[in-house]
């Protein structure tokens, strides 16, 4: 019962952060900074998918990609699939080759955003035959991607505070 | 991590996949409808989004002085030019029109107005993966809104709606890729496509094609909604000519247009559900009284 207590409060505790950080991507121009925009819950789903275990990593990435694509420019499901797959993809090669630590995380969801904008690129534009649009990826898509990232930094120190303390309680990996 | 391939966690983790998979392709084939799921989000995130829009704002207008002093000095002299230009342009226009509300009596010219259904909504949130600046407002399906209305805002057209779920909606900016609308410049009345440009959108401006060869469009004209396509009403400013050039095709002209409405300063906005334009008709003098 103590083990199920804890697992409810921490990925409460991250489902809560996930909701603080949608409302705030979404305020106008409050984390704007040279017309980037960066996606927070994005670097949470990347975060909390590095650090804790395959399925509950997984559907974790499946709710912060919902809440991505409620007020996204991409179709309905596009954040869901793809932070999933980043998620695990990026869970499965840090846990098992590296170590969790920032600056590998941090390189995890640069390569997530980036990749993830990079996608939208090509449907967006490459696809629809929009010409001259090249301008976008370097002036908006990469500080987009580089400024999640960086977010990534005051993320980590609450979710592997988290993450530690529900370990220690229960003295089991959750 | 072979062993993790072969377990059940995976076979759980590969359905879900294949779920969010169906998902995302059933969204993407409905196109403009965003399907049931949007609608539960929807209905929990739009209350807040208007509680969280206002404090966005409060902030933004605190730090705007603080942190854009040069950007609001620069934007204060281009409107003092602007205004100069207008005022000139003023005197002329009342001249004119005098003079053109002579002739329109003196014929018998009825006049066109256009009735406009409007939908007051407020800017709940910013989109914050897209360059060309769209944003969701605070109505959708409930409230009668569909794909392709127009959405305005005091200084003019901003946009078009794009995704409408039940209680919220997407506006695709006049910089969206995905935007073309038939302009008119008003002074010399060729008409054109407006078409979005996302790499335009830092300057807020938006590209005019197909402007006939011969035509005598130049900067500083005014350029209004064309009201073909029976979407978007006739006359809706949508900003001023910047820039004339011949196209790469050496077939047409095209220019660049300076958008008059901001998305970015647009909090209150209003959709145009419907319109009708009606001819009234104007009092017909005896044409001693009005020989010009």
């Amino acid at each position: 019962m103590e083990l199920y207590r804890w697992y409810i409060l921490k990925y409460g505790a991250y489902a809560l952060l996930a909701v603080a950080l949608f409302r705030l991507q979404s305020i106008p121009g409050l984390l704007e900074i040279g017309g980037a925009r960066p996606l927070p819950v994005a670097a949470l789903a990347i975060l909390v998918a590095t650090m804790e275990r395959e399925l509950p990593g997984v559907l974790f990435c499946v709710f912060c990609g919902y809440l991505s694509d409620l007020y996204s420019v991409a179709p309905m499901g596009f954040y869901m699939l793809f932070l999933t797959i980043l998620g695990l993809a990026a869970g499965l090669i840090i846990r098992n080759y590296l170590q969790p630590s920032l600056p590998i995380i941090m390189a995890a969801v640069l390569i997530a955003a980036f990749f993830c904008r990079l996608v939208l690129f090509l449907f967006r534009y490459s696809l629809a035959g929009i010409a001259g649009a090249a301008p976008v990826l370097l002036r908006y898509d990469l500080p987009h991607a580089v400024y999640s990232a960086v977010l990534a930094v005051p993320l980590y120190y609450p979710v592997r505070a988290l993450h530690r303390m529900a370990e220690e309680r229960t003295d089991t990996r959750l | 991590m072979n062993d993790f391939f072969r377990s059940k966690t995976f076979k759980i983790i590969a359905v879900l996949l294949a779920a969010v998979l169906a998902f995302f392709l059933r969204a993407v084939y409905t196109g403009g409808l965003m399907p049931a799921l949007s609608h539960i989000g929807g209905a929990v995130a739009t209350p807040f989004g208007e509680f969280f829009a206002g404090i966005g704002n409060g902030i933004q207008d605190f730090f705007q002085p603080i942190f854009h002093g040069r950007e609001l000095q620069k934007e204060n002299e281009d409107l003092q030019r602007l205004v100069d230009e207008l005022t000139r342009r003023q005197a002329d226009y009342d001249e004119l029109k005098n003079q053109n509300d002579l002739y329109r009596r003196f014929f018998s010219i009825s006049d066109s107005n256009a009735d406009y259904t409007l939908e007051p909504a407020t800017v709940i949130a910013h989109v914050p993966d897209d360059p060309s600046g769209s944003f969701i407002i605070n109505i959708g399906q409930s409230q009668g809104i569909t794909s392709g209305m127009p959405v305005i805002t005091e200084n003019g057209l901003v946009g078009i709606v794009g995704r409408v779920s039940e209680r919220y909606c997407r506006v695709l900016t006049l910089m969206d890729p995905a935007v073309n609308i038939g302009v008119l410049d008003s002074t010399t009345l060729d008409t054109g496509i407006l078409t979005g440009d996302a790499a335009m959108s830092e300057d807020n401006t938006a590209r005019l094609t197909y402007l006939r060869l011969q035509s005598e469009a130049a900067a500083g004209d005014l350029i209004l909604t064309s009201g073909y396509g029976e979407q978007i009403p006739q006359g809706l400013t949508v900003g001023y000519l910047s820039e004339v050039s011949l196209a790469a095709t050496g077939l047409t002209l095209e220019g660049v247009i300076d958008l008059s409405a901001r998305p970015e300063n647009a909090r209150q906005v209003f959709v145009i559900t419907d319109f009708t334009v009606t001819q009234t008709p104007n009092e017909e003098l005896p044409p001693e009284e009005t020989n010009p």
